[in-house]
C-alpha cells in the first residue's frame, strides 16, 4: 500500500519468514502463536479490539487508547521476536535459504500480487451456467439411482441413502454416528462398480469448482482494474512451496478439461498474450540428482522419455499401458507410497505392487538408498533438509501411532525433493525481473506461480525473445549456489488465455 | 594530534571478495570477504600505538538504494551487475564484524559512502586533525591534501599527492576534471568517448580545467577528439558533477566519539568463535581460557514483560521526529501496520506502529475517526498542512529508509 502512495522501504526482515525458515513443521508462524511460543506472552486478540459478528468495527473506528495498546504491542512483539530469531539463522545454518531464497522473494511476490491477472467475467458466468446444468443432470441421475430425491451435499442424508436405504456394504460410522462418505469411501464404492458413488464424486467435483472458481472468482475481480489479485503465503506449505488464497490458484485441476476451461477465463489485456513456463518433471530430475541414479541422470541428460525408460526397466517393454504404469510408479515412489497405496492406484494386488516396488529399487538402487538415508536422518534429527538447507521438521516421525508415523515418513521422503524444487522456482522468480530488464524486456510482467509453473503477460511480438530469457533463467535457477547433475527442462507455451498457453 | 581513520567498508568488501579464496565457516556460510575484512580491521587496530596509527576510527558503508547522483543522471551505476550471490549474505556479516570491534558503523541513505567519508574528513581537518582514508578508490583520491592521505591496506601502501600525479598526471585538485573526461564504465559515468587517462590528463594540464578544455575545443585541430569534445560537452559537464564528492552531508556521529579506547574483548571473541576464525582467536589469547562459552548456543535476550501502558500515541510532528531520530540512531526499527481489511491489495492504511526496544513502542494513527474520509478528518485536528497524515508517512519512510534493517512482517511489507 505504501508503494501505492509512492513510499519505498529499506531492507526488511520478516519475522514470520525467519521463523518459518528456522522452524517449519514445529508450529505455526502467526505473530500471536510466535509470541506465545517464544515470549510466553499472549497478545491482545484482534477480535477483543474490534468485536465480532454484526457489530464488528473497522480498525479505523477503534478508540485511540485501545488502538495504541493493540498496535504498539504488535510492533513491540515483532521487535522482541526479531531479536530472538534473527541470530538463530546463522547459528542454525538457515542463512542460505533465508538470504538466497526467501528474503529476496518477498518484494517479488508482493509485486505479483499487486499486478494480478485479468479475468474475463463472461467466460466465468458462462461456465457457471454450464456447470449448473451439468450438476442438475447429475443430480437427476443420482436421484434416479437412489429412488428418491435428497440433499446430496449433506453427508448424513447421503450416508443414510447409501448404507441404509440402498444397503451397500462396508459403511463405517464415525464418532458422531454418521456414516463416513469421504472421498476414500466413495472411491472404494466406485471401484466396486457402484454407479451412484461415482456420480456423487462427479457432483462434488463440479459443485466445488463452481463455488470456488467460476462463482467465487467473479467476486474476486477488482473493480479498479478488472484483475484478480491472489494472495501468496511464503509460509503456507511446510515443504517451502508457495501457497495462495483468495483465490487459491493451486487447486485448479491440472490436466482435466474443466481445469482448462477455468484457465481460459484468465486472459491477457488486448495486444498481449499469456505465456506459461513450466518445469518439466522437475521432481524426478531432482530425485535423480539427490539419489544419484546414473540411469535416470543419463536419461535426462540425453533428453530421453523417462517414463518409457522406467517401463522398459520394470516391464521389459514400452507400450501405452506399461508407460502409464511406469509413470504412476515414478511419482508414487517419490511420495513414499506403500504397497497398498500403489495397489489401489494401479488396480493390482498389494503383493504385485510390492513386487513392482522391489523391482524398481533393484533397477534404481540409488532411490532406495536415498529413502533409507532420508528416513535415518529425519529420525535422528527430527527434520529433513533441501539442497539449499531448508529444514522441514516432522514432529510425528516418532509417534507411537503407526498411521501418524507412516504419514510423517511418507512426507519426509518427499519433502527434500519437493522443497528443493520449490527453492529452485523461487530463485527463478527472484532472478527473473533483472534478467528480463537486462534483455530490454522490463515490461514483461510475471503474474502467477502455480506449483512448477510461472505465468507471464507480455506483448505478442515479445514471445520469442522473452521465452528465451525465461527458459534460461528457469533452467539455470539453481546456479551458482548449486550445480545439478541433471539439466532442468522448461516447457513454454503462449496464447490469448492461460488455458490456451498450456 | 588526533588521527582519524575512515574505512571505506563497501569498497573493501568487493576487493576482498575478489582477492580471497571462497572460504566457508562451520555453518556453511560463505565468509571469504568477511575474513579478509576482519584481518584488515585487526591490522589497523594493531597500529593504534604507532606514530601514524589511528586514534579515532569509523567504518563507512554504502546504504542500499539510490543516491542523489541518480537524480542527476538516472543511468548512474545502472550497468552494475548484481553482486555475486555468495557475497550478498556477507554484507550484514561485515557490519557484524565492525560492531564486534566496537567501531562506529556509518551509512546514510541518499548519499554514497564516498560522500560521507568526504564530509567526516573535512570536519576532522577543520579541527586540525590528521585523516587517513582506508581505501584505494580513485574518486576518494580527490580528497588528498596536506594532512589527509589514502591507505591501501592490500598493497600496504600510503597514497599522497605524488601517487595521484604518478597515476593520473595531475594533482588531487584537478583529478575530478580528469575523471570527468575519462568517464567510468563501472559506475556508468559517461565521460567523453575516446578519451582515456593519458589524453584526459594531457588536456587538463594544457588548458587548466574541464571548462577551459571544453571552451578550447572548437579551436582544436579537426579530428575525432575535437568532434567528441564538442558533441559530448554536456556529458562531460554532467560527469564532472557525478564525480564531485559531496562534502556537506549532515554528520550524525560526532567525530570525538570515534575515539579508539582499546577494543572490548567479549564481542570480538564471540564473533571470531561464531565464524571459527581460529588463527585470529589464537592471537586474541588462548581459546580454552575463554570466559564465554563457545559453540552455537544463542543467548536469549532477557527482556522485561510486555507493558502495554508504556506505549505512546504519536499525535504531533515533534514527537514523531523524536521517534524517527531514535530509530535512526539505533539502526533498526520494528514496523507494523494497521489497516481496515486483511486483504493487502484492497486495504486502506489506518495507522503505523514502531518499536525500538522492548516496551519502547508507539502508534501513529493516520486514519481514525471512521469513514472513508477519516484521513482528512484526522488532519483537520492539527490544522497544519504538513501534518496531513500522508505527509507524515512519507516523512517517516523517507527517513526510515536510511535504517539498515526493519523487523517487519509480510502483511506489513505489502502495506509498505
Amino acid at each position: 500500500m505504501l508503494a501505492r502512495l509512492g513510499i519505498d522501504v529499506a531492507p526488511v526482515d520478516d519475522t514470520i519468514v525467519i521463523s518459518f525458515d528456522l522452524d517449519a513443521g514445529l508450529h505455526g508462524h502467526g505473530m500471536d502463536e510466535l509470541a506465545a511460543t517464544h515470549l510466553q506472552h499472549s497478545c491482545i486478540a484482534f477480535k477483543d479490539v474490534v468485536g465480532s459478528g454484526r457489530n464488528q468495527l473497522g480498525f479505523h473506528q477503534v478508540g485511540l487508547a485501545e488502538a495504541t495498546r493493540y498496535a504498539a504491542e504488535d510492533a513491540d512483539v515483532t521487535l522482541r521476536l526479531w531479536r530472538r530469531l534473527k541470530p538463530r539463522l546463522s547459528a542454525e545454518s538457515a542463512t542460505t535459504v533465508y538470504e538466497l531464497v526467501d528474503r529476496p522473494l518477498i518484494p517479488v511476490v508482493a509485486k505479483m500480487e499487486r499486478t494480478g491477472i485479468k479475468v474475463d467475467r463472461q467466460v466465468l458466468s458462462r461456465l457457471s451456467g454450464e456447470f449448473a446444468q451439468q450438476i442438475g443432470a447429475i443430480e437427476a441421475e443420482v436421484f434416479a439411482l437412489a429412488g428418491q430425491s435428497f440433499t446430496i451435499g449433506s453427508p448424513k442424508q447421503l450416508g443414510d441413502i447409501l448404507f441404509e436405504k440402498m444397503g451397500l456394504k462396508g459403511g463405517r460410522k464415525g464418532k458422531s454416528g454418521v456414516y463416513s462418505t469421504d472421498v476414500n469411501e466413495l472411491e472404494r464404492l466406485a471401484a466396486d462398480g457402484v454407479e451412484i458413488a461415482a456420480r456423487v464424486l462427479d457432483w462434488r467435483q463440479l459443485t466445488k469448482l463452481k463455488s470456488t472458481y467460476t462463482d467465487a472468482l467473479q467476486d474476486e475481480i477488482s473493480p479498479e482494474d478488472g484483475r484478480v489479485h491472489t494472495c501468496y503465503s511464503l509460509t503456507g506449505a511446510q515443504t517451502g512451496r508457495l501457497s495462495s488464497t483468495e483465490p487459491n490458484l493451486q487447486n485448479i485441476p491440472i490436466r482435466t478439461e474443466t481445469g482448462r476451461q477455468i484457465r481460459d477465463a484468465f486472459v491477457a489485456e488486448p495486444g498481449n498474450v499469456i505465456l506459461s513456463a513450466d518445469y518439466s518433471q522437475i521432481e524426478l530430475r531432482i530425485a535423480a540428482h539427490m539419489a544419484d541414479v546414473p540411469a535416470l541422470r543419463d536419461a535426462f541428460a540425453a533428453g530421453a522419455d523417462i517414463h518409457a525408460l522406467t517401463a522398459t526397466e520394470l516391464f521389459g517393454e514400452v507400450n501405452r499401458d506399461t508407460r502409464a504404469r511406469a509413470k504412476t510408479i515414478n511419482f508414487a515412489i517419490l511420495y513414499g507410497i506403500s504397497r497398498w497405496g500403489l495397489a489401489g492406484r494401479l488396480g493390482v494386488t498389494p503383493d504385485e505392487a510390492q513386487a513392482m516396488i522391489d523391482r524398481y529399487f533393484e533397477r534404481f538402487p540409488g532411490i532406495n538408498r536415498y529413502i533409507a538415508e532420508t528416513l535415518m536422518g529425519v529420525r535422528e534429527r527430527g527434520y529433513t533438509t533441501t539442497l539449499f538447507g531448508r529444514k522441514t521438521h516432522f514432529l510425528r516421525i516418532k509417534s507411537k501411532l503407526q498411521h501418524e508415523r507412516q504419514g510423517a515418513e511418507r512426507a519426509a521422503i518427499n519433502a527434500p525433493i519437493q522443497g528443493t524444487s520449490a527453492d529452485i522456482i523461487k530463485r527463478a522468480m527472484v532472478k527473473m525481473e533483472p534478467a528480463l530488464a537486462a534483455a530490454g524486456l522490463g515490461h514483461v510482467r510475471m503474474l502467477l506461480q502455480v506449483h512448477d509453473e510461472l505465468v507471464f503477460e507480455l506483448p505478442e511480438g515479445d514471445v520469442p525473445a522473452a521465452g528465451d530469457v525465461i527458459r534460461r533463467v528457469m533452467a539455470g535457477a539453481a546456479e551458482p549456489a548449486l550445480t545439478l547433475s541433471v539439466p532442468l527442462g522448461v516447457e513454454i507455451g503462449a496464447g490469448p488465455s492461460w488455458g490456451a498457453a498450456h | 594530534m588526533p588521527h582519524l581513520y575512515l574505512v571505506d567498508g563497501s569498497g573493501y568488501i568487493f576487493r576482498a571478495y575478489h582477492r580471497l579464496p571462497p572460504l566457508t565457516n562451520q555453518h556453511g556460510e560463505p565468509v571469504g570477504a568477511v575474513y579478509g575484512y576482519t584481518t584488515m580491521l585487526w591490522k589497523l587496530a594493531d597500529e593504534l600505538n604507532r606514530a601514524d596509527g589511528p586514534t579515532h576510527m569509523a567504518v563507512i558503508f554504502d546504504a542500499s538504494g539510490t543516491s542523489f547522483r541518480n537524480d542527476m543522471y538516472d543511468g548512474y551505476k545502472a550497468n552494475r551487475p548484481p553482486p555475486p550471490e555468495d557475497l550478498v549474505p556477507q554484507f550484514p556479516m561485515i557490519r557484524d564484524a565492525t560492531r564486534a570491534f566496537s567501531l562506529p558503523c556509518l551509512e546514510e541513505a541518499g548519499v554514497e559512502a564516498d560522500d560521507l567519508i568526504a564530509s567526516y574528513a573535512r570536519a576532522a581537518l577543520a579541527q586540525g586533525w590528521h585523516v587517513t582514508i582506508v581505501s584505494s578508490d580513485k574518486d576518494l583520491m580527490q580528497l588528498i591534501e596536506p594532512g589527509l592521505d589514502l591507505y591501501d591496506t592490500m598493497n600496504n601502501r600510503r597514497l599522497g599527492a605524488e601517487a595521484v600525479v604518478e597515476k593520473f598526471g595531475v594533482g588531487p585538485d584537478r583529478l575530478g576534471d580528469v575523471l570527468a573526461l575519462m568517464g567510468d564504465s563501472v559506475d556508468n559515468v559517461p565521460g567523453v568517448p575516446g578519451i582515456g587517462p593519458k589524453t584526459a590528463s594531457k588536456l587538463i594540464l594544457e588548458h587548466g580545467d574541464l571548462d577551459a578544455v571544453l571552451a578550447a575545443a572548437p579551436a582544436m585541430k579537426p579530428g575525432k577528439l575535437r568532434d567528441n569534445l564538442i558533441a559530448h560537452a554536456d556529458a562531460a559537464r554532467l560527469s564532472r558533477e557525478l564525480v564531485r564528492l559531496k562534502m556537506d552531508v549532515p554528520l550524525v556521529h560526532p567525530i570525538d566519539e570515534m575515539a579508539l579506547k582499546g577494543i572490548p574483548e567479549a564481542p570480538l571473541r564471540a564473533f571470531l568463535e561464531h565464524h571459527g576464525f581460529r588463527s585470529l582467536l589464537a592471537r586474541l589469547g588462548s581459546v580454552t581460557d575463554s570466559v564465554t562459552p563457545s559453540g552455537t548456543t544463542i543467548a536469549v535476550p532477557d527482556d522485561p514483560p510486555c507493558d502495554r501502558d508504556a506505549y505512546e500515541s504519536v499525535l504531533d510532528l515533534a514527537v514523531l521526529d523524536r521517534w524517527i531520530e531514535a530509530a535512526r540512531a539505533q539502526g533498526h526499527v520494528a514496523v507494523d501496520t494497521e489497516t481496515d481489511s486483511k486483504d493487502a491489495n484492497r486495504a486502506n492504511l489506518v495507522g503505523i506502529s514502531l518499536a525500538l526496544a522492548p516496551n519502547r513502542a508507539c502508534y501513529i494513527p493516520l486514519g481514525h475517526g471512521g469513514g472513508a474520509r477519516a484521513a482528512e478528518a484526522a488532519a483537520r485536528g492539527s490544522g497544519r498542512p504538513q501534518d496531513r497524515p500522508q505527509h507524515q508517512v512519507r516523512h517517516v519512510r523517507a527517513r526510515a529508509a536510511r535504517h539498515r534493517c526493519c523487523a517487519g512482517r509480510r502483511h506489513d511489507r505489502d502495506q509498505l
